[in-house]
């Protein structure tokens, strides 16, 4: 994923004494224009390993810009659609196989493992309230 | 039909083997776990087949040695098994279910969910599922000792009730 939008550091010192500062400042530009990412797809070549994320591909591989992600919208979590779920890697939709990466069934293993443990725990205050969200 | 227990306990013994090495591995565990979903849903499908089937059986009878307290002993640890063997798959759909993974069997046939969207409901199954398991695997071992016993000890044939093959009872075996 590359931003569309320029990057900017965060101005740290006016931040100073707001421990949200990286969220408000989020929360803001979302507020502003929507935020955008291109999806760009390498596109491996026989002999291209698949199986060891440590081993680099050449960078002369054809990339593909398969689409852009926007985001318009900004919610907390609490009561939020993203909670309560797995964000298994092994979870794929129709059309995509995974690769014979052990990585990946490592990641999914270990997440299953934490999901558990989180999905058992008394739900604590979230981070950033639905009324912080709206300023 | 002693075809349904045979099948059965291949089935389940397989599935314990699967959920313990999947629970411990890394590399392994997606291979194992798209299979113990598949294998947990046919071992429900099999013992509803299979309970069905009894109630239309005609039994063999227990041997004679055995008391009426062994034989309710032995009757009721029989129910047991079956509502473990029904209630595990269940609790596995069921967490499934309760966390909103997709249910997957094989190819892009997936289940439906059970239960609703719940964290917690999800996390109190979970753990049960593995409660179950070791009960499984502890009422097939007293099983196993029963058996055994009845066998090696008693020498009252039990184990022919069950034989896949024809067995020719001696005289001590035959049951009253």
């Amino acid at each position: 994923m590359t931003p569309m939008q320029p990057f900017a550091p965060a101005d740290t010192v006016a931040a100073q004494g707001d421990k949200n500062y990286l969220f408000d400042a989020l929360i803001a530009s979302i507020h502003q224009h929507p935020l955008q990412w291109r999806l760009m797809v390498t596109i491996g070549q026989p002999g291209d390993p698949t199986n060891d994320a440590t081993l680099p591909w050449s960078d002369t591989r054809e990339q593909v810009d398969v689409g852009a992600l926007t985001l318009d919208q900004i919610q907390s979590d609490y009561n939020g659609p993203c909670r309560d779920i797995n964000f298994d890697p092994l979870v794929l939709p129709e059309g995509m196989a995974p690769s014979d990466d052990p990585l990946l069934s490592a990641r999914s293993a270990v997440y299953s493992q934490s999901f558990t443990r989180r999905a058992g725990e008394k739900e604590l205050p979230s981070a950033v309230t639905p009324s912080e969200v709206r300023k | 039909m002693t075809f349904f227990h045979w099948l059965t306990a291949a089935m389940v013994l397989t599935m314990l083997g699967i959920g313990v090495a999947m629970v411990a591995s890394l590399a392994d565990y997606h291979r194992l776990v798209s299979l113990h979903r598949p294998l947990g849903i046919l071992i429900l499908i099999v013992v509803v087949i299979r309970f069905v089937n009894r109630q239309y059986s005609t039994l063999p009878p227990f041997p004679a040695t055995m008391s009426p307290q062994e034989r309710s002993v032995a009757s009721a640890s029989e129910l047991f098994l079956y509502a473990l063997l029904v209630l595990q798959p269940l609790v596995g759909w069921g967490m499934l279910s309760a966390a909103r993974y997709p249910i997957m069997l094989f190819g892009s046939i997936h289940l439906f969910p059970i239960l609703p969207h719940n964290g917690m409901l999800y996390a109190l199954l979970r753990k049960a599922h593995t409660v179950l398991a070791y009960l499984l695997f502890l009422t097939f071992l007293a099983h196993l000792g029963a058996v055994l016993f009845h066998t090696w000890v008693v020498r009252d044939g039990t184990f022919s009730r069950m034989a896949p093959w024809r067995v020719r009872l001696s005289q001590n075996e035959r049951p009253s």
